[in-house]
């Protein structure tokens, strides 16, 4: 036997992927293929971890600054150790008197009084740039939204920009450096405007406003019936996961354990999803709470409570059996003075592709204030459109002809 | 060369999710190289990758050129580059793997021939990893893969010539008591490739 018919003969069978592996490329690839749909010129290596719908838009929106003093400290978690299970009666306990105080909230709003929300959005996304094909950059954003109990009253809404970010690595920074427009950079020293809309939508001057319509339909699907909510979510994720599976739809729904551990995981996801959205009500938030209440943990996912009773943390496992430490931690944090979220995390534990362990993925921090008034300041509708052609480089503080950049500060690294 | 696998690259610049459908087609195909060549969670990896990459880099594929599970794996080996410490645990693998499928077989028939091929996996496990990157990767599409010289032409974005002295190269190093120029020059005349110059 010649050494060519020797390796032919001993090649490796190779390990069949899990379905849950299938899964998660062809979502990565349906979601590059509908932000080409979408006409997204951002060049992501991968799908982030989460989609930007729902909620998480605002991880690139806004941004939270540093984790409040009640919130999560990292090195408090207790990592479980691999060792997931049934959800306590303590961590139950903990999601359903949050849930209390934060339908109480519901009711603490005056007529005539707004609820501001400031908004703080982090985002880690993994960029192909033009010399490595997977350089991470960080962005930090703020923006701020002035919600009425009664949401048919006007809202107040100040976009935000990215005011900060980061590289990891030298050619992160050059990429930044080279692409102003296409990266947080290039929406330094814009105009600061605030907005004036009717049900979550807002105009300028009349048109449309781009990004302007804040209603997420997915809310007005939450309710007040936690169990019915939970059966909503789930029937959807079986046939989103369906979906996804394509051809190998059949084999993954065979694989009952793996579907529906990935059913889970999705069904939690967008949960987190809802509550990163600052324009959950009170007491959406509060059905929320609830429904996660009622939600089993598997192999992949387990809660934790901390220390202070008011953060839940839920560990990711990489799905693969053996692995004995989680790849990412979401966290929720809840505000101790009314119940509402204070936070949502993604953070990273296990050094990957450049990005390093404790590296925040995706998060938003929602910190409230009770105003008596509308805010006051330089109403969008009350400035001129800039000239320009379309397919012209914008004017400074304007990332498209007729949109003007909100917000805007010096900017910096992270560090 | 499959023409549907031509027309769901040529459909998917209009219509994007026709993409889609080559995940489905060539995904195994993906998964499986890349398994042989790392191990699964990488595997795992990889496949997502090199679909998101084919997917940005559609608008360059050359239908003339050969065939898409060519260059689908092309872009595989190519992102397999940045696993090299993987690809060779990967390697050691093979040989421990040939070793425990003797171990297991009746260990008294013919234990001698198959302990030989055991210690001939090891040697070629061995020197694998001692190949040029370059190199093994023109070896193992053709030895693992069987594709074309053609194909691997393109799957690795090099000249014919290139791929003929790579592998001329590679026997060489693999050992000179492995004899892979006639199987070399049978493949080739069956792919139909005899006689073609770079």
């Amino acid at each position: 036997m010649d050494s060519l018919e020797l390796l032919r003969e001993n090649r490796p069978e190779g390990e069949r992927p899990t379905p849950e592996a299938v899964t998660a490329a062809r979502a990565a690839l349906m979601n590059a293929i509908e932000a080409e749909k979408k006409g997204s010129t951002a060049r992501t290596k991968s799908a982030p971890k989460r989609r930007l719908s729902g909620g998480w838009r605002w991880a690139l929106g806004g941004a939270v600054a540093a984790v409040a003093a009640s919130a999560i400290v990292l090195s408090q978690v207790l990592v479980p150790a691999g060792q997931p299970g049934a959800p306590t009666n303590a961590v139950a306990a903990a999601l359903n008197e949050a849930a209390d105080r934060a339908a109480a909230t519901d009711t603490t709003l005056q007529p005539g009084q707004l609820r501001k929300t400031s908004i703080t959005g982090i985002s880690t996304i993994r960029w192909a740039t033009e010399r490595d094909d997977n350089s991470p950059i960080t962005s930090r954003s703020r923006s701020t939204i002035y919600l009425p109990r009664d949401r048919s009253d006007a809202w107040y809404y100040q976009p935000g920009v990215s005011d900060q970010y980061k590289a990891y690595d030298k050619e992160g920074w050059a990429w930044i450096a080279e692409n102003p427009e296409s990266t947080p950079r290039g929406s330094v020293n814009a105009p600061t405007l605030l907005f004036r809309g009717l049900n979550g939508i807002f105009t300028r001057a009349t048109k449309p406003m781009a990004n302007g319509d804040l209603n997420n339909p997915e809310l007005a699907k939450v309710g007040t019936d936690p169990s019915a909510l939970l059966t909503h979510l789930r029937e959807t994720a079986k046939q989103s996961k369906l979906d996804e599976g394509g051809q190998n739809a059949a084999q993954l729904a065979a694989d009952n354990s793996a579907f529906e551990s990935a059913v889970d995981r999705l069904v939690f996801e967008n949960i987190v999803n809802l509550f990163a959205d600052p324009t959950a009500t009170p007491a959406q938030q509060a059905t929320l709470y609830r429904t996660l209440a009622l939600m089993p943990t598997d192999r992949v996912h387990t809660t934790q409570l901390q220390k202070d009773g008011l953060s839940l943390t839920r560990f990711e496992w990489s799905g693969n059996i053996g692995d004995e430490a989680p790849a990412t931690a979401t966290q929720i944090t809840v505000d101790s003075s009314n119940g509402l979220v204070h936070s949502v995390s993604d953070i990273r534990l296990k050094s990957e592709d450049n990005i390093p362990v404790g590296t925040v993925m995706g998060s938003v921090t929602f910190n409230y204030e009770v105003l008596d008034a509308a805010p006051s300041g330089a109403f969008a509708a009350d400035r001129p459109l800039p000239k320009c052609v379309s397919g012209d480089r914008p004017p400074k503080g304007y990332n498209t002809c007729g949109e003007p950049m909100q917000g805007g500060s010096a900017w910096g690294s992270l560090d | 060369m499959n023409t549907n696998d031509h027309e769901l690259i040529a459909r998917s610049l209009a219509e994007p999710a026709a993409f889609a459908d080559l995940f489905d087609l060539h995904a195994a195909t993906v998964h499986r190289y890349a398994a042989s060549r790392t191990d699964r969670q990488t595997a795992d990896d990889l496949l997502s990758e090199t679909f998101l990459v084919a997917f940005e880099k559609r608008g360059n594929f050359d239908a003339e050129r050969g065939a898409v599970r060519a260059w689908l794996l092309g872009i595989t080996t190519t992102l397999i580059r940045k696993h090299r410490r993987t690809e060779a645990r990967a390697y050691a693998g093979l040989a421990a793997d040939k070793a425990s499928r003797i171990l297991s077989a009746d260990a008294y028939q013919e234990a001698d021939a198959r302990l030989d091929a055991a210690a001939s996996v090891r040697d070629l496990s061995r020197e694998l990893t001692k190949l040029a990157p370059g190199d093994r990767d023109v070896v193992l599409l053709y030895a693992w893969e069987e594709l074309s010289y053609q194909d691997i032409a393109l799957a690795l974005d090099i000249p014919l010539g290139t791929v003929r002295s790579r592998l001329n190269r590679a026997r060489t190093k693999l050992g000179a008591n492995m004899n892979f120029t006639e199987d070399f020059n049978a493949k080739e005349t069956g792919h139909g490739f005899a006689g073609t110059t770079a």
